[in-house]
């Protein structure tokens, strides 16, 4: 299979492993840094704002005996990274008790379909258009068309989507403006509800995918234009081979691999974005929770979320990790001399 | 740009045996922010059935250029902007790219320089090999692969290459692929650029006999470009010396190293270092001028020691000096039918 | 051609001149508009005060929901005021050199952090090497906005200043690799080399032989670390995270959607930040592509004479 070597694939798991570690240390440390300890910290928190708390004794008292309190800092460590691999994040502070992870089980499936179907589609248009933009066989008057597509590249994908919602879903009414299927429809894999998903999630899709498409684009754009004068693709072009085929197995085959590199750099981001589109379009996703969270100070819940974008993000890129050699077979043959 | 082949008379010279090639007064220009750079001026050649021409010339002369004007493949911003070539009789020059394609690899081929790169990294040899034949025939796929393997043993390449990846082969090995899939379709005529300067010595003595072999069973017409004239003279049955754009020399092979007669052809023969006896190490001096000012005289006249008053401002033409050898100035012209010995000598 | 009248074609100085005075590569459009546009914004932001009184970006200062002039409002709140008693106009005056401060002090600590960092990185080689990109790798793989709402969440940000250097904290990695991939390639080049065998000490070479040939790659970076910088900023703010006192164009903008100005047809509240953000953006967007134009010779546009 390619270049696949179980050194590699056993290497890029445990890059997963260091960065998963690092977040959630950081998750870990960042509320004990507060003065006292973490959950009395949360509490005062939500007296001062709220007035009074309920449950608060209760509250305290779950979060010692799973998390420790007077424990030594040590101890803590060991006791939250146990839980964290169990997904045991505690309870949360404004629903109690319901667990943290019970409230971001259900909205994970909305974030993991709006974000892959919209990375894909924005990855896989966005190279069309830079590679057909960088190719020196592309007729002259698509090559001038293609960078209108890119005007939106800039703008931040939560800012789109409130002039989408604008635009399209008050002045012109055709798409929802809010939510994540109509209200009288019943979940469950059923045609209307399945129709519905669509027709709510497109906004925020399409705030995505318009204005991350640029940035794959334009580096695609780049990357053809040194892969048209690579000797290898003059070569193919001598052995007289139809343009397309040149165009995709000599052009597009070798530079793809750097555009895959900027895309798994860029998950990070396109999670961070995708978060604010959730917001904007209060579509039940967990960046939707996270704001509410947010609002509602239940801090367990925002560290849940927390944790959880970086488990996928850090799954996404060794996935994209194992897709290389298979594209790239040099790139385990050197790591491994 | 309709002349006939009788107006030129580099090429109307030699009608004995068949001209599988003949460029006739080709021009390629590059486009610069500074000015049109002339790379090929006005050159005319034949290349005959058979036979091996070695285009020869400094770095920069534009026998690569003239190569790929051959393989109409001349890069933007450079494009061709005269004359004619014709390959077994088709014109090349002007034709779409959907009507070239079918001379494409079936007429004409390329070694190209270097195979580090122009082999596909990421793709295994063997696509790469039938990725050629499938452009041009329709082949059962199940012929691919003995088809392919019988290619591998003519230039001496094993099996196991067929399922390897460019990267895990030697330099050598390499360029025995390309030697391999330049053959695949049985062209006319292959243009070899360089093929064993990226190698080691040893390496290029096999790669070199390879291509002789290939040569001679199937019957291939070549131009092989280079600059080490120590390997052009083992190998080619004539040569063309280029310079600054234009052909200053073109004779059989013998003849040209043993009694050059262009100035710069003399200045290149001599300063091929001798094993046979001790001679301080001739060097060229002066810079090839700027090519966006070609002067309207002798393209030489910047270096030659021999200069007169007329190189500088009166046009060059070709004479010829034998029935295939042509020079490029009338002074060595006049010394050549003085010297006689050059009298009727034909290949 | 005769030959008096032309260049000589023999004197290599005479031909190095450039054909056409305007062939400056530090003259490309996209940087040069990009630049132009930033200033204007910068400078409507700094200028503003002089003009406009700013105690109006205070809440409970103004009028509330008055819609622009030409839609009816009041001429001496040009813009319109929001549901809050603030000028659009005040706010916007004083919110841009916020968001400016705060991607200015990210970007440069950014930057310099990744300067040491990169060519520690890219000229010891070996373990240094190693360790610092794979620090680098998992920060960068990390969310961003992730680790900040946590940060955020418990240690209020009382200000803008305090706001960007934690964000700093995420702007290294960038340019830490662009630094450590140019010192990389850069310490082959021949003069690179000859430096060393003369004794030069590695700083010496780091910021004589190879800084100068890097400035536009660490140019595009630095732009690109403010502009990423103010995004991160925005995003927080309108989350709801950012600093409250003083406004900025990502507050607004979460004003705006907690007070359901979309809804509600208030137009002139959530419109003015996001356009002014699209220009600022947008701007930064074309400085980098021109930088990178400026860097990489093959991607400028080849203009037929």
């Amino acid at each position: 299979m390619g270049g696949l070597t179980w050194q590699y694939i056993i290497r890029r798991f445990l890059m997963m492993l260091l960065t998963i570690w690092l977040g959630i240390s950081l998750i870990f440390l960042i509320p004990r840094l507060a003065p006292g300890d973490p959950v009395t910290a949360m509490i005062v928190r939500m007296t001062m704002r709220e007035g009074y708390v309920e449950n608060a004794q209760e509250i305290i008292e779950s979060w010692k005996e799973r998390f420790g309190l007077n424990d030594p800092l040590s101890v803590q460590y060991m006791k939250f990274m146990r839980n964290i691999v169990v997904l045991d994040f505690g309870y949360s502070l404004a629903r109690f008790p319901t667990r943290a992870w019970d409230i971001v089980r259900p909205a994970l499936p909305w974030s993991i379909g709006l974000l892959s179907v919209a990375s894909v589609v924005s990855f896989i248009i966005g190279n069309t258009i830079g590679a057909l933009m960088g190719w020196n066989k592309t007729p002259k008057w698509l090559k001038n068309v293609l960078p209108l597509s890119l005007t939106f590249t800039a703008i931040p994908f939560f800012m789109f989507g409130i002039l989408l919602i604008y635009i399209v879903a008050f002045q012109l009414k055709w798409l929802p403006a809010s939510g994540g299927y109509g209200r009288g429809v019943t979940p469950g894999w059923n045609i209307d509800f399945i129709r519905s998903v669509i027709r709510y999630g497109t906004l925020p899709m399409l705030s995505i995918v318009l204005t991350s498409s640029g940035s794959w684009a334009l580096g695609m754009r780049g990357l053809m234009i040194s892969a048209n004068s690579e000797d290898h693709f003059l070569l193919a072009q001598a052995k007289g081979l139809k343009p397309f085929r040149v165009f995709m197995r000599y052009g597009i085959r070798n530079v793809i691999t750097p555009s895959l590199t900027a895309f798994a750099l860029g998950i990070g981001g396109l999670i961070s974005g995708s978060t604010l589109v959730e917001f904007i379009f209060a579509y039940p996703g967990t960046g939707f929770t996270l704001y509410q969270a947010i609002v509602t100070q239940d801090y367990t819940v925002m560290q849940a979320i927390s944790s959880i974008m970086i488990f996928v993000t850090s799954f996404s890129v060794f996935l994209i990790d194992l897709l290389y050699p298979l594209l790239d077979p040099r790139i385990t043959f050197k790591t491994n001399k | 740009m309709n002349m006939t082949i009788v107006d030129n008379p580099v090429l109307a010279a030699y009608t004995d045996k068949k001209k599988v090639l003949e460029v006739d007064r080709l021009q390629v220009q590059y486009e610069t922010p500074r000015g049109a750079v002339k790379a090929v001026d006005t050159v005319s050649f034949y290349l005959k059935e058979g036979e091996i021409l070695g285009l020869v010339g400094e770095s920069g002369c534009g026998k690569t250029t003239t190569a790929m004007a051959v393989l109409q493949m001349v890069q933007p911003p450079g494009r061709i902007v005269g004359g004619q070539i014709r390959l077994n009789g088709s014109e090349l020059v002007g034709l779409p790219e959907s009507e070239l394609r079918k001379f494409r690899w079936t007429e004409l081929a390329l070694i190209p320089q270097g195979a580090m790169n122009s082999l596909n990294p990421v793709i295994k040899i063997k696509e790469q090999m039938a990725d050629a034949i499938l452009a041009h025939e329709t082949v059962d796929k199940k012929q691919l692969k003995p088809r392919i393997l019988k290619l591998f043993n003519d230039v001496g390449l094993p099996e196991r290459v067929y399922n390897m990846y460019p990267h895990e082969l030697s330099g050598g090995m390499k360029q025995r692929v390309c030697i391999a899939m330049s053959i695949v379709l049985n062209p006319s005529v292959i243009i070899a650029d360089e093929p064993t300067s990226a190698l080691d010595v040893v390496v290029q003595r096999v790669v070199a006999q390879t291509i002789l072999e290939v040569k001679e069973r199937l019957g291939i017409s070549m131009i092989m470009i280079g600059h080490d004239m120590g390997l052009q003279a083992q190998m080619v049955d004539r040569v063309a010396v280029m310079y600054a754009g234009r052909l200053v020399e073109i004779g059989p092979v013998e003849n040209m190293f043993k009694h050059p007669l262009h100035p710069y052809t003399q200045l290149l023969i001599e300063a091929i270092p001798s094993i046979a006896e001790k001679k301080p190490l001739k060097v060229t001096e002066g810079l090839t001028h700027d090519l966006r000012n070609t002067p309207e005289g002798c393209v030489f006249q910047f270096r030659c020691p021999h200069l007169g008053e007329d190189c500088i401002n009166e046009a060059v033409t070709m004479h010829q000096v034998a029935t295939d050898h042509f020079v490029a100035c009338r002074h060595a012209a006049q010394r050549a039918s003085s010297m006689a010995i050059l009298g009727g000598t034909h290949v | 051609m005769n030959m008096q009248n032309t260049i000589d074609p023999t004197d290599p100085q005479q031909t190095a001149r450039r054909f056409n005075k305007w062939d400056n590569p530090w003259l490309n459009t996209k940087f040069l508009i990009g630049c132009g546009i930033i200033l204007v914004v910068v400078l409507f932001g700094l200028v503003g005060p002089l003009f406009w009184d700013t105690n109006l970006a205070f809440t409970g200062s103004s009028p509330l929901n008055k819609p622009p002039v030409w839609q009816g409002g009041l001429p001496e709140h040009p813009l319109g005021t929001e549901s809050n008693g603030r000028d659009m106009l005040a706010q916007l005056i004083v919110a841009i050199p916020s968001s400016f401060k705060v991607g200015l002090i990210a970007a440069s600590v950014g930057l310099g952090v990744g300067l040491v960092l990169g060519s520690l990185a890219g000229y010891f080689g070996g373990f240094i090497d190693a360790f610092i990109r794979t620090i680098s790798d998992a920060v960068v793989t990390i969310p961003t906005l992730a680790v900040l709402i946590v940060i955020a969440a418990f240690f209020p940000m009382r200000d803008t200043t305090s706001m960007a250097f934690i964000l700093a904290a995420f702007a290294w990695p960038g340019p830490t690799r662009i630094v450590r991939s140019q010192v990389l390639s850069l310490r082959e080049r021949g003069y690179v080399r000859m430096a060393v065998l003369s004794g030069e000490s590695p700083f010496g070479i780091m910021f004589r032989e190879m800084l100068p040939n890097m400035l536009p790659w660490l140019a595009a970076s630095f732009t690109g670390g403010i502009s990423g910088a103010i995004l991160g900023a925005t995003s927080l703010e309108a989350l709801g995270l950012g600093p409250a006192r003083i406004p900025s164009l990502g507050t607004i903008i979460n004003q705006a959607q907690v007070s359901s100005a979309l809804i509600r047809g208030m137009v002139w509240w959530w419109f003015p930040p996001i356009l002014v953000l699209m220009i600022i953006f947008t701007s930064f967007f074309l400085i980098t592509t021109g930088l990178d134009e400026i860097a990489n010779p093959r991607l400028r546009e080849f203009k037929q004479q």
